[in-house]
């Protein structure tokens, strides 16, 4: 309890948890309509795709926001590495993750009010923010639209390099939230980080 | 031995050779002969002299659709609609090049007209399609018969509200399915997006095909790609498809019908292509489809599925592995305490 640092601005909490909303019905809709199973629950497939239709704008929006809101706060910093010495760094922190959490030692990167994040996080999130969450977004509104798509493509649909590359970073996405949850429970107590992430304050 | 052998290939040769189709044996019933070249050039330099007044593109002065004869006054609105209906029935002009290029254009003209232009000829209707297609007419007919437009007994519904008799074409002539969708989609389009049209059958207004098919997503786009038989028809297995249009409450309207990866589309739209490979040497099942549409839950990617297994056990496994981990550390250090 000894200390205590603000971290999480309100829009910051506020879309953090509307993005989890959005994706987790994302990744349920999106799922069906790929493998189409027969009916989950009242879940068919028409559902799904309303569905995955209504929350795709609505993510894209929240994206939208998210980047407005990071640079017009100055919040986008925490998500750039330091690039003098960042191979180093990136390597105590996996030393870190793969070695030392185990014996109970300190994060090499404790968390401040400037750094929120360590190095490999700010790498990871830099990647999915800025390259893989456009992409999705981008290809997820070529879909919608498919005359957006090309044509045809080497004698095939236009929209089969779409389609595959929106379910590839989809499902990248996926794994990601999954490592992104189960990292959230190596705060200095399992809850630590989910209570960052409500309450904006951070304890070590 | 050898002449042996080449007397059972001259018998099975004469055997196919004089094996009647079914149309032609029904072609002879209506004593038209086997067609052979001359009489099919003899017939088609007579097509011909027709078309010279009967097309639009061959003649600058096209034969125009005659008014509706008649007093033209104290008519009520149901002559009216009526003599619209002649008139709009009696369109004089076909297309030539449409014809030529259609199952038909060996046949003479007369061959379904008689001898056009007499009196009797203006009373009586052509010959119609089951007249020399009798296979047919023991399927087809009471389908027609079964369906919708058959039971509402729709004034003047024939085969030729769908089947333009001047250019019939094989399914399979046309190549892609997006051109067989095109073709059939527009038969019944034609009429089911034609208020003039749609008004010569029933009084009823006619229902926006675009606010019918709201539940669906992009109808257009869909349009493009499927037909309206393929949800408008019981499934049926054979090269020909069902000509039953169901009432709607009866259509098809589970996606997965057609978005997964057994789907029933398979074996209609694609039924042509039903033979070849399911699953190409990339992965991709359904395979021979990419070709003209990515289908979402059709045309998956094995592998890709495969490893999106693969990567999601790794992934759990590695984070359970690591949480356990975690958790014997924790134990260890309380213990040593
Ligand atoms: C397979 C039979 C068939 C053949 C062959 C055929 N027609 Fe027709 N034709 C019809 C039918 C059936 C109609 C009536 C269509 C309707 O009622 O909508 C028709 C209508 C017409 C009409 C419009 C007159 C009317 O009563 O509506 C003309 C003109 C015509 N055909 C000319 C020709 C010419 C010229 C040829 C040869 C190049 C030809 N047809 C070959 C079946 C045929
Ligand atoms: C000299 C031009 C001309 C030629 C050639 C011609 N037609 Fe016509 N046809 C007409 C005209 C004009 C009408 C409409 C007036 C009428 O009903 O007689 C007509 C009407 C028709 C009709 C609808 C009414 C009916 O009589 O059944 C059919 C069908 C038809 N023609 C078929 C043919 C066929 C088949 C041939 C070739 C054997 C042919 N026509 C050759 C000018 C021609
Ligand atoms: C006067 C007789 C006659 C009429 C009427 C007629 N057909 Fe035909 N049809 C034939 C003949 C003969 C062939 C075979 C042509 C060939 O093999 O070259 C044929 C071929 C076809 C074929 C191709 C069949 C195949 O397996 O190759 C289709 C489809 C067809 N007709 C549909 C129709 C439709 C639809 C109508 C009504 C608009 C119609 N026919 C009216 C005689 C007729
Ligand atoms: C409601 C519209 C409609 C009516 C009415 C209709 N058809 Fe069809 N017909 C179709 C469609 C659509 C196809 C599908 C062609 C395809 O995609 O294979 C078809 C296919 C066919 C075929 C197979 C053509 C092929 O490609 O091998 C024949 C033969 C045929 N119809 C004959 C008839 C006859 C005979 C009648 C009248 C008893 C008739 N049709 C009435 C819409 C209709
Ligand atoms: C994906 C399947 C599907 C396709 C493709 C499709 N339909 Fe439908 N259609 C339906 C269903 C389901 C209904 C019933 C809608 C309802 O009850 O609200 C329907 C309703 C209709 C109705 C009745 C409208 C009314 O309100 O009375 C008509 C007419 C119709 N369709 C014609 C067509 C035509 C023409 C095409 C091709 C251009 C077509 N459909 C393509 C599934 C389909
Ligand atoms: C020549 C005009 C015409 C053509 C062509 C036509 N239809 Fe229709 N269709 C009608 C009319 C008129 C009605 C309304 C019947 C009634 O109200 O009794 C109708 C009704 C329907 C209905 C609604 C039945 C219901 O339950 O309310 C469906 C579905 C349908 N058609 C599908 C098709 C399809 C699919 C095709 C093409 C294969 C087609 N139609 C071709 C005129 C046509
Ligand atoms: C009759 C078969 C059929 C039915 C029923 C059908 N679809 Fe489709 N759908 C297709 C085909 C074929 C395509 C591919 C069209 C293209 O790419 O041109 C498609 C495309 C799509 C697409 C665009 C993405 C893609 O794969 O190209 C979506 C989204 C879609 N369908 C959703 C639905 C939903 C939701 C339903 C049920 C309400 C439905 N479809 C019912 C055949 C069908």
């Amino acid at each position: 309890m000894a200390h205590r640092t603000f971290l999480f601005a309100g829009w910051i909490r506020l879309w953090h948890w509307c993005n989890l909303l959005f994706f987790l019905g994302l990744t349920l809709s999106g799922l069906i309509l790929h493998f189409s199973p027969p009916k989950v629950g009242i879940l068919d497939y028409n559902l799904a795709q309303r569905i995955h239709n209504i929350f795709g704008v609505a993510l894209a929006v929240s994206y939208l926001f998210f980047v407005v809101a990071n640079f017009a706060t100055g919040n986008w910093k925490q998500f750039v590495p330091r690039f003098s010495g960042f191979l180093g760094q990136a390597i105590r922190q996996t030393r870190y993750y793969l070695f030392d959490i185990f014996f109970g030692r300190p994060a090499p990167f404790p968390t401040t009010a400037e750094d929120h994040f360590n190095p490999l996080q700010k790498l990871i999130y830099l990647i999915v923010m800025y390259v893989m969450m456009p992409v999705l977004i981008i290809t997820g509104l070529m879909y919608l639209w498919p005359e957006m798509a090309p044509d045809r493509l080497f004698g095939l649909d236009g929209l089969l390099p779409v389609a595959m590359l929106h379910y590839i970073v989809a499902y990248l996405l996926i794994l990601f939230m999954c490592a992104h949850v189960y990292l959230c429970t190596c705060g200095s107590s399992i809850t630590a980080h989910f209570k960052a992430m409500i309450t904006g304050w951070h304890e070590e | 031995m050898k002449h042996a052998l080449l007397a059972v290939l001259a018998v099975a040769f004469l055997a196919l050779w004089g094996a009647p189709s079914p149309v032609h044996a029904a072609g002879n019933d209506l004593g038209m002969e086997d067609a052979d070249q001359e009489s099919t050039q003899k017939i088609r330099q007579a097509n011909a002299e027709c078309l010279s007044c009967h097309t639009s593109t061959d003649n600058p002065q096209p034969v125009a659709a005659p008014r509706a004869s008649g007093p033209s006054g104290g008519k009520t609105a149901e002559d009216d609609a009526k003599d619209e209906r002649k008139a709009r029935r009696m369109q004089l002009v076909i297309d030539g090049g449409h014809y030529s290029g259609s199952v038909h254009a060996d046949m003479s003209c007369k061959d379904c007209h008689g001898e056009p232009h007499t009196a009797q000829s203006k009373s009586s209707p052509p010959t119609a399609c089951p007249s020399c297609h009798r296979p047919q007419r023991g399927t087809i007919v009471p389908e027609v018969a079964r369906s919708v437009h058959g039971k509402d007994k729709l004034p003047a519904f024939t085969c030729y509200s769908c089947h333009d008799p001047h250019n019939v074409r094989k399914a399979r002539s046309l190549g892609a399915e997006r051109n067989i969708a095109a073709r059939d989609n527009m038969m019944c389009r034609s009429c089911h997006d034609d208020d003039a049209r749609y008004a010569l059958m029933t009084d009823k207004p006619r229902p926006d095909l675009l606010k019918a098919h709201r539940w669906q997503p992009n109808p257009e786009m869909h349009w493009a790609a499927v037909r309206c038989i393929d949800c408008h028809t019981p499934e049926k297995t054979g090269a020909q498809p069902s000509h039953e249009i169901l009432p709607k409450d009866k259509a098809a309207r589970l996606c997965v019908d057609c978005h997964s990866t057994n789907a029933s589309l398979l074996t209609r739209l694609y039924r042509h292509e039903i033979g070849e490979q399911r699953v190409n040497a990339a992965g991709f099942i359904n395979a021979y489809i990419l070709t003209q549409a990515y289908v979402v839950g059709v045309t998956r990617n094995q592998y890709l599925d495969w490893a999106s297994l693969i990567l999601l056990v790794v992934v759990i496994g590695g984070l359970a592995g690591h949480g356990l981990l975690r958790y014997v550390g924790h134990l260890a250090r309380k213990g040593r305490k």
